[in-house]
């Protein structure tokens, strides 16, 4: 099963037009999920609604991705950022300075960190959780999100190593992507929410476009992403991916 | 000789008053002497016991990958057994106490924010043996068998605006870098003299971390209280041995003794030390001057007397001697009543003690005596070395009249008022 | 009356010896009291320095919202024109020579990262030259480095350094958000590692120049936070209350060190301690005193007898010895006053250095104490010595005066 990548926390979803004949168990739903990301390429541009207490503050960028190869690059494009660019392969990170004209590298523990003060960790956005090795993932009903008809998928961790211990996802019935996901810890108090935002249908996969995460935990803390001018054609070369590239 | 000796005693023991005012002056400073030399050290112990009582710890072992890496990652590296170590630690007689703890990154939050602090697992039964934390605890300490309470630095519940009894969420990442977070009731609130530890303490228990961080009993330190030998010198010479003793057995094992880490709070303490000195040669000085004096005056106003005895036949020589010997008495009653009485005064503050608390205000520590009572330390070096000074002092007074007295014509000295 | 005066004087004039020793009694004591007084308020002066010099000053000024947060190290809660607020400190007539350093700094929390090592650090941020008497590392570095000099220089715990694998010569990446932030990057030479003994400051910090830290968090002209350092510190309420008036904005904070309650207990506390002390020192004195002027009068008792034969009243002659001892009394407080606050003054100025009595040379502890002088301790001392000689030589002689006449011609003693 081809691992999903989440990216900047958000499911990127895709979906299928093909509705399901019989009721589907969690397992398969999830595969469902999965399946609609059979890209290779995607590029596109982000913003980012950074709300931290009283304050917002925006970042935006461009963003190319070899998703399957967990590989992909982010320049940043807001004047504070500005030049900044950042290279995930697999679990390392990479950020270059241009004022500095220097690299530094990321990696251990730190990636846990909140990135540049959201509720999103770098580890959120290179996390490569095969859902199904170490959830055992239950459908528990159906609910109505924002006029969707959704799945409400429960999982629960099998394994010792997971990040969340239980998630409850509700995913579209027609098009299988998570309308909102609930991140639990282990003691079954709510820790995160993310919810998508807006959905777009882009050359016949639907894509959550803007979605929010949110501290359960702090008041006023959440996270908005947004993804522009998606697109799934542009080619993305191999040598982008490289340190050399990333100081251009 | 001996007859002079027996002269002079009589003398002394005739001139009652005289004699006492000059015991008198002798022993009071003395006994303020010795009075400000054991408190003066036990400030300087007190403060240094507080750190090691309240935080430091005389020595705390963990495992060497964990001394390098604890700033990262602290759920790393647990002691592999942990009852080896402390069995080891106990066969050695100066270990009085030993203590795991655990210590975890973590938030804390009361709904609105969420605050980063350091936390620590121990084991409520046994944490207090080593450390005194439930000295300084407004409300109660953790109780074994209550899970899911916390003992919040004071500083920080205030930050959070939360009090005892309130509910806190704490969060944190597991063992198994799990994200978790769950509500702990406040039992206890601690208030001591280290105001890092007030801002900064989250304390709960291991049966709690069991099941909130999957701790699986990881023990990543255990610390170890000494037997506190009065010389400051003996203690570090412990630590420094018990230390080592225990990197030979457990070649795996690392291990930070209070000297490593509080070097600069010594320095800081041993700096006010220099400045007692002075203190204390004022205090001499003083006194000094007031034995001096007042056996001066009582040679001289028996001049009279000098010429007499001369008339009878007494040389000068011998006159001198005589004096000497008064001088040498008085001295001797003096510094004996003042070590005695000084002993005494002494006794009383390392037993009893000052309360300063109540001196600097109840306000101010609301209501828990923080810095509590003074207790004196003794020195016995200070009592030799007081009682020597007093019977100088009083025998250089007496010697410097008497020796002009001895020469002095029978005639000028009968004529003297 | 005036004639009694004019015995009491020659009286004291006649008998120089007895005088002398009298006098000097009261000298000594005085002298010593007048010492420890400015002594000890020097020790505490020194303890305040040395617990607020790298924190919160005697005073401070932040924004208020800085304040609240404090714990996370704000870059982004900062004074917008501290400039103007440094003009307003120093133009104050009340203020201004109050201050005798007042300097900008910032502290913030950064990501270090080396040889595959992240670790999370404090930097602190001031004039280099400034901070060599408030911050006092420069009396830290270990052998083979040097103290800050430049820009793009920084000086690090050894502990960090050790942690993170840097030695001196390496290059420092530092990683930070900014005012905006944004995350930048800054490179700095390290030019020395510092032991100051204090774990906290060994384990995580390490110290820039200011000017470095405004460009690497985008800070400008603002300033986190202004730190003052008084000539007194005890007039740091006064100095942080009339600051408050002065500069009428209510988004910024004045802080005297005494709002933050630990610090203030502790020094408390330790100034309590001290004044005992220093009340058994004048306890001690005045014991001497009396005890010199009870010897005086005990000795003339029978020229007590002798007065009183002659006609005198008792009344008359307890005025006398009153007189006899108060002039000795006060002559010694003036001579034991002005030799002690003529010690103190030269140390006030020159400075008591301690630091040579202690194997601690590279502590950032400042040893120095600088006694204090005050005219009302002074004053003080002086009253307490004439007032404990008057007392103690009226106690005797009222005594004396009122036995019957041919008894105190017949002592002795």
């Amino acid at each position: 099963m081809a691992p999903h990548i989440t990216l900047v926390g958000t499911l990127l979803l895709l979906a299928t037009a093909t509705p399901a004949p019989h009721p589907l168990t969690g397992e398969e739903i999830l595969q469902a999920m999965d399946r609609n990301r059979n890209y290779d390429h995607i590029v596109f541009s982000a913003r980012m609604e950074i709300h931290v207490r009283d304050q917002v503050r925006i970042k935006t960028m461009e963003v190319k991705s070899r998703a399957s190869e967990r590989k992909s690059v982010v320049e940043f494009t807001n004047p504070e950022d500005r030049g900044t660019r950042y290279l995930m392969l697999g679990d390392n990170l990479w950020i270059y300075f241009p004022d500095e004209d220097d690299t530094v590298k990321i990696s251990g523990h730190m990636l846990k960190e909140g990135m540049m003060g959201s509720d999103v960790s770098y580890e959120d956005a290179l996390d490569a959780d095969v859902l199904a090795d170490k959830y055992d993932i239950q459908v528990v009903g159906e609910e109505e999100v924002d006029g969707r008809l959704c799945y409400v998928v429960e999982l629960k961790a099998k394994v010792r190593k997971v990040p969340y211990f239980s998630r409850k996802i509700w995913v579209d019935k027609t098009w299988f992507i998570a309308w909102r996901e609930e991140m639990y810890g282990k003691s079954g108090k709510l820790l995160k929410v993310a919810r998508t935002l807006k959905v777009k249908e882009i050359g016949g996969r639907y894509i959550p476009v803007r979605t929010e995460v949110a501290s359960a935990l702090k008041k006023n803390s959440r996270t908005i992403f947004e993804m522009l001018n998606v697109s799934f054609d542009i080619p993305v070369p191999e040598d982008l991916f490289t340190q050399r590239f990333l100081q251009r | 000789m001996s007859m002079l000796a027996r002269i002079a005693y009589r003398n002394v023991r005739r001139h009652r008053r005289r004699t006492l005012l000059s015991g008198i002056t002798i022993a009071v400073g003395l006994v303020l002497f010795l009075f400000t030399d054991a408190m003066f050290s036990s400030v300087e112990r007190g403060a240094i016991d507080d750190m090691i009582a309240l935080s430091v710890s005389a020595v705390k072992v963990h495992t060497r990958s964990y001394l390098a890496e604890k700033e990262s990652r602290p759920l790393g590296d647990g002691l592999p057994d942990v009852e080896a170590v402390r069995a080891f630690l106990a066969r050695d007689s100066r270990v009085v106490a030993t203590t795991p703890r655990t210590l975890f990154f973590a938030q804390v939050g009361n709904g609105v924010e969420m605050l980063p602090v350091v936390g620590t697992v121990v084991d409520p039964e046994g944490d207090p043996a080593v450390f005194s934390l439930p000295d300084y605890t407004e409300g109660r300490y953790l109780t074994p068998g209550q899970v899911y309470e916390v003992v919040l630095g004071k500083s920080l519940a205030s930050d959070l605006g939360v009090a005892l009894g309130d509910y806190v969420t704490i969060y944190a990442r597991t063992r198994n870098e799990t994200h978790n977070a769950e509500e702990f009731r406040v039992v206890g609130l601690l208030d001591t003299t280290d105001p890092a530890l007030n801002r900064a303490t989250v304390v709960i228990s291991f049966e709690t971390a069991d099941d909130f961080l999957d701790l699986d009993g990881l023990v990543t330190e255990v610390d170890v209280a000494l037997e506190r030998p009065s010389r400051f010198e003996e203690y570090e010479q412990a630590m420094k041995e018990v230390g080592s003793a225990v990197v030979q057995a457990f070649p795996n094992l690392g291990v930070e003794t209070f000297v490593d880490v509080g070097a600069g709070f010594l320095a800081m303490v041993r700096g006010k030390r220099a400045f007692s000195w002075v203190f204390m040669g004022v205090i001499l000085l003083i006194a000094a001057v007031g034995i001096f004096n007042s056996v001066l005056m009582s040679v001289y106003e028996r001049v009279r007397e000098i010429g007499v005895l001369r008339a009878h036949g007494l040389t000068p020589r011998e006159i001198t001697w005589m004096f000497l010997l008064e001088g040498f008495f008085t001295g001797l009653a003096g510094a004996l009543l003042g070590v005695t009485v000084g002993a005494v005064v002494v006794c009383c503050t390392v037993e009893v003690g000052i309360p300063i608390h109540r001196v600097v205000g109840q306000e101010m520590t609301a209501g828990i005596p923080v810095w509590g009572t003074l207790h004196g330390q003794w020195n016995p070096g200070s009592f030799l070395f007081a009682f020597l000074f007093g019977v100088s002092v009083a025998l250089v007074a007496g010697w410097i009249p008497s020796r002009t007295a001895g020469r002095m014509t029978v005639t000028d000295a009968l004529r003297h008022v | 009356m005036i004639h009694l005066l004019r015995m009491a004087w020659r009286n004291v004039g006649r008998n120089r010896r007895r005088s002398l020793l009298a006098v000097v009694s009261v000298t000594i004591a005085i002298m010593g009291v007048v010492l420890l007084q400015g002594m000890t308020g020097g020790l505490i002066d020194s303890m305040v320095k040395n617990s607020t010099s790298s924190d919160s000053g005697h005073v401070r000024i932040t924004t208020q919202r800085f304040l609240d947060r404090q714990r996370f190290l704000p870059v982004d809660e900062n004074l917008m024109d501290p400039a103007a607020l440094e003009t307003v400190v120093r133009n104050d007539p009340v203020v201004g020579p109050e201050v005798r350093r007042m300097v900008e700094r910032v502290r913030f929390a950064v990501l270090l990262t080396h040889g595959g090592k992240n670790r999370p650090a404090v930097a602190l941020a001031g004039d280099p030259a400034v901070e060599r008497d408030l911050l006092r590392l420069d009396r830290a570095i270990l052998p083979g480095g040097r103290y800050l000099a430049g820009e793009r220089e920084a000086i690090m715990g050894r502990k960090l350094a050790e942690a993170l694998d840097y030695h001196v010569g390496d290059t420092l990446k530092v990683m930070a958000v900014g005012a905006d932030h944004a995350l930048h990057l800054r490179k700095f030479t390290i030019v020395g590692l510092f032991e100051s003994g204090v774990n906290v400051m060994d384990e995580r910090m390490f110290q820039i120049g200011l000017e470095d830290a405004r460009k690497l968090l985008r800070m400008g002209d603002t300033a986190q936070q202004i730190v003052i350092m008084l000539q007194d510190q005890e007039d740091s309420d006064m100095v942080a209350a009339r600051l408050r008036e002065r500069i009428d904005d209510p988004t910024v904070h004045v802080a005297s060190w005494t709002e933050n309650n630990d610090i203030y207990r502790m020094v408390t506390f330790a100034s309590t301690v001290y004044y005992l002390f220093y009340l058994c020192v004048a306890l001690l004195g005045a014991i001497i005193i009396g005890n010199i002027l009870m010897m005086v009068v005990m000795e003339r008792r029978r020229e007590i007898g002798v007065l009183r034969a002659m006609g005198f009243e008792r009344g008359e002659i307890m005025v006398l010895f009153l007189a006899e001892g108060t002039s000795l009394g006060l002559i010694g407080s003036v001579v034991g006053v002005t030799l002690g606050l003529a010690v103190n003054l030269y140390f006030h100025f020159h400075g008591m250095d301690f630091s040579s009595m202690l194997e601690v040379g590279n502590f950032p502890v400042d040893n120095v104490i600088y006694p204090k002088i005050s005219i009302l301790n002074t004053l003080l001392a002086l009253c307490f010595g004439t007032v404990t000689a008057a007392l103690m030589s009226l106690s005797p002689s009222w005594r004396a005066a009122r036995l019957p006449v041919a008894e105190v011609m017949r002592m002795t003693d």
